[in-house]
């Protein structure tokens, strides 16, 4: 969604939301007044000197050029004292992370649409960080797993199986890397070894960007959940879970300032 | 879209008598190249980092600073390339 749709779920989130750009104040106030009047915060480094601060000048652009002291776009969240927690930036411009993303990844909450499966052994709820995606969005895809009391689901780094969330790759398709949490280590006294594994629950987490390219109306992204889990007496053989993320593919659509305030 | 296999292009390229390199896909997929105003990338702090001093002329004008916006949580502080274009 645009960060104006985003707005209310950033603040009950407790952030707060500044925008930078080497716009002057007359093209943001152009910019907000043209979408509704825009509730976030805006802010005008038409010098660059914020800009440049940040250390984000894109070298690019010959001087005097329109594009002369852009930034590389992208975001932080940073803590109450600046401290950066995250942060979120693409090489390419036209890719960019959602803001369903940086919400999913930063608090842990939102997200679309669940698939809930039951396995033998355990559970999980599949969902992507939203529903409606573009061209070139950067899209968070999420199970958590629900383990039932003493099972235990492998993590990599043994002999086991380890959890892994398989996305089919394809030209239209960048994928990210597999994202867990930390797992505990486990020590299986009889045959006295250490394993990494989660109990209870845990979230597996991957992004996938759709190529600016894509031409469909649709995408339907291929999954396959891939575990293996034991309890206290037994394993049981690994398994694999085939679904698929369902998405509507929507465009992007741009406007210009009125020509006397352009860069 | 279609693409030639690469068993296809392995032949023609021997009947060119050109010596066929691995990986031929990445020039063909749907994110084209990387665009000129890509190169010499930069992103700023890094997780941990504390960022500079913000303050600046919102949208109406208002001198504003990072405290005067940040929420009890932090803030999200978002670059983008333009308004305008």
């Amino acid at each position: 969604m645009q960060l104006e749709a985003a707005l209310d779920d950033y603040t009950e989130s407790g952030l707060g939301v500044m925008v930078i750009s080497y716009d002057s104040v007359e093209i943001l106030k152009s910019f907000s007044d043209r979408n509704g009047g825009l509730r976030y915060t805006m802010l005008a480094d038409p010098e660059s000197e914020i800009i440049e601060a940040f250390g984000l000048r894109n070298p690019n652009p010959e001087p005097g050029s329109r594009g002369d002291g852009m930034a590389f776009p992208g975001s932080y969240i940073v803590d109450t004292n600046g401290i950066v927690q995250e942060k979120f930036f693409e090489q390419d411009h036209r890719i960019r992370t959602t803001h369903e993303t940086v919400l999913l990844k930063t608090t842990g909450a939102g997200g679309g649409r669940r698939t809930e499966v039951q396995l033998p052994q355990m559970s999980f709820v599949a969902f992507a960080s939203q529903d409606v995606i573009t061209r070139g969005n950067e899209i968070n895809l999420v199970v958590d797993v629900a383990l039932p009391d003493r099972m235990h689901l492998y993590a990599p780094g043994s002999d086991y199986t380890a959890v892994d969330l398989r996305v089919a790759e394809s030209p239209m398709l960048r994928v990210g890397p597999l994202e867990l949490p930390e797992a505990e280590m486990l020590y299986l006294e009889p045959i006295d070894e250490t394993v990494p594994v989660y109990h209870d629950s845990a979230r597996i987490q991957r992004t996938f960007t759709l190529a600016p390219a894509y031409e469909d109306s649709t995408l339907e992204l291929d999954a396959v959940l891939v575990y293996q889990t034991c309890d206290d007496e037994i394993c049981f053989p690994p398994g694999e879970y085939a679904f698929t993320f369902e998405f509507d593919v929507t465009a992007l659509d741009r406007q210009r300032a009125p020509e006397a305030i352009q860069h | 879209m279609h693409r030639p296999t690469l068993s296809v292009l392995a032949s023609l390229a021997s009947l060119a008598g050109v010596v066929m390199l691995s990986s031929p896909t990445l020039a063909q997929d749907g994110f084209g190249e990387l665009p000129a105003s890509s190169a010499n990338w930069t992103t700023g702090p890094e997780i941990g980092q504390r960022i500079p001093d913000i303050a600046a002329l919102d949208q109406n004008g208002i001198r504003r600073t990072f405290d005067d916006i940040k929420g009890p949580n932090g803030a999200l502080v978002y670059f983008f390339r333009s308004a305008d274009w």
